[in-house]
């Protein structure tokens, strides 16, 4: 059996058709992204300048209780909250970018350098037109494991 | 045997499990343990499409914890509501709630931490609504559910970890986590 992991991966390099799993993954590791970024934006300007909760709140025209619960997690978070809380915040708006968490370089990793099957994982070199291209023949080897997309 | 090496044994032998970010790029600055109990629900094959989707954004929520996320914490028991870490009543004996909240049920993870930045996750329970399969509803704060829960994970957590090593006692945040967090 694949583990989570190496589906994850393996979808993310190949571009195939996204189980649900894969993106609500996703869907969960964007939010948890947004949030620590407002947050950390908050932090800087708590410690510097002394913001509160009750300056945001302010701000933003809410009333502290309700901002209570946009710091409390970014459970009920829309694109508009996040631009809100970055304006009240430090006056700033969403610098987007993209990128794939495959092709960054690595950090540090604690315990567990390997895959599910004991492999060193690498990150994959190929561009995306190459990786279509092995696309098929790795499918193959790799479909009578799986069990996410299928479950 | 420092807690690193302690640790090392126990995950070895497959009594507990690492949670972290399939990806190298993920700095983890913190290290979250897991039962195989809960390492089983955030891995396949799942019974079907409503928990893939539920136990890919607990497992998405776990890594964050793990990398170092921001996590918004009650240190009061029975005062949390919204936030990701709880202490749990009694605040002394320094069992928390890790949660899951989106999307419905909401989940808990019970446990405690073998070190600053060093958590175990024992027991998981939904909230408040029952779900086939899973522990829980927990319910009211007093409840037996409750109690039975914190119970298991206190005996979990000294199965493998007492005599060398206890749970970070007292319920301060500063004690438990490093930094990021409010």
């Amino acid at each position: 059996m694949s583990s989570v992991n190496d589906i994850i991966k393996h979808e993310l390099f190949h571009l195939d058709e996204l189980s649900r799993g894969t993106r609500a993954y996703f869907q969960a590791r964007t939010r948890n992204r947004l949030y620590d970024l407002a947050m950390t934006k908050f932090r800087e300007r708590r410690d510097s300048e002394g913001l509160t909760q009750a300056d945001v709140a302010r701000r933003m025209g809410k009333r502290p209780e309700v901002v209570n619960r946009i710091f409390s997690g970014p459970g009920n978070w829309r694109a508009d909250t996040l631009s809100d809380l970055l304006l009240a915040i430090a006056g700033e708006e969403i610098d987007a970018t993209s990128g794939s968490p495959l092709m960054k370089p690595p950090t540090n990793r604690r315990a567990l350098d390997r895959d599910a099957d004991g492999r060193p994982f690498k990150p994959p070199t190929q561009n995306r037109d190459e990786a279509r291209k092995g696309k098929a023949t790795e499918k193959k080897e790799l479909d009578s494991s799986f069990s996410f997309a299928n479950a | 045997m420092s807690i690193d090496g302690w640790i090392k044994q126990l995950v070895d032998g497959k009594r507990l499990y690492l949670i972290e970010s399939p990806f190298m790029s993920d700095h983890h600055s913190r290290t979250l343990l897991v039962s195989k109990e809960i390492h089983d629900l955030v891995n396949p094959p799942w019974p079907n499409t409503r928990a893939e989707v539920r136990f890919s954004k607990l497992r998405a929520d776990l890594e964050n914890f793990a990398c170092g996320g921001e996590m918004s914490v009650c240190t009061e028991p029975f005062q949390g509501r919204e936030e990701d870490l709880a202490v749990l009543d009694p605040k002394e004996d320094g069992v928390w709630d890790l949660r899951s909240r989106n999307p419905s049920p909401g989940l808990r993870i019970i446990g405690q931490f073998a070190d600053r930045d060093v958590f175990f996750g024992a027991v998981l329970a939904t909230r408040s609504k029952p779900e086939s399969g899973l522990r829980g509803p927990l319910g009211a704060k007093d409840s037996e559910q409750w109690k039975s829960a914190i119970s298991d994970c206190r005996k979990t957590f000294n199965g493998l970890f007492n005599p060398a090593f206890s749970a970070v006692a007292g319920g301060r945040i500063e004690d438990v986590l490093s930094e990021r967090y409010h």
